[in-house]
């Protein structure tokens, strides 16, 4: 099951960090997932941002072939 | 990105409560292209032909390569899904990338 046997460490740190002022923290967020076909698929990043503790409200894969 | 993906995002965040909780993750390799999609959910489409022209969302866009974002996955999960894309693309280069991207994204 996706997100099980999350580690105390990724799911829960309270920890933020910033992009110069924007800070994030996985946990409780929606996720909008852009992957891409020839990089990171959509499900892919999926996978992780669950196993992060968030949750994924839309997913898609681009392609540019 | 095209248009229906546009169009649903657009839905997705006219529709939240706050746009607070809301944030994008992106898995482009080509970071030209990341950072036009970066843009196109930030300050609005770019080329001004999808749903998102003139409409800038400003949400937080962070890429799954880059290095902030991994510390929060637990490692077992993101070698399985990532872990090849990570040898091929320079994280730290993304990390710099996508920094100046929020930066800009502040700045409007």
């Amino acid at each position: 099951m996706k997100g099980k046997n999350i580690p105390q460490s990724a799911a829960c740190n309270p920890k933020l960090f910033s992009g110069r002022g924007v800070k994030i923290v996985f946990k409780g967020k929606k996720v909008i997932v852009i992957g891409e076909r020839d990089g990171v698929p959509g499900p892919a990043i999926a996978n992780c941002v669950t196993a992060a503790g968030a949750e994924v409200v839309y997913t898609t894969t681009e392609c540019f072939v | 990105m095209d248009a229906e993906a546009q169009e649903n995002i657009k839905r997705i965040a006219e529709n939240q409560d706050g746009k607070d909780n809301l944030i994008v993750v992106l898995g482009a390799s080509d970071l030209e292209g990341a950072q036009i999609s970066a843009e196109t959910v930030t300050l609005g489409d770019p080329s001004f032909a999808g749903p998102l022209a003139g409409v800038p969302l400003g949400l937080p866009v962070y890429h799954i390569l880059e290095p902030e974002i991994r510390q929060y996955i637990p490692g077992e999960v993101y070698s399985e899904n990532v872990g090849v894309m990570a040898m091929v693309i320079d994280p730290a280069e993304v990390g710099e990338r996508f920094k100046k991207i929020r930066e800009k994204a502040e700045q409007g």
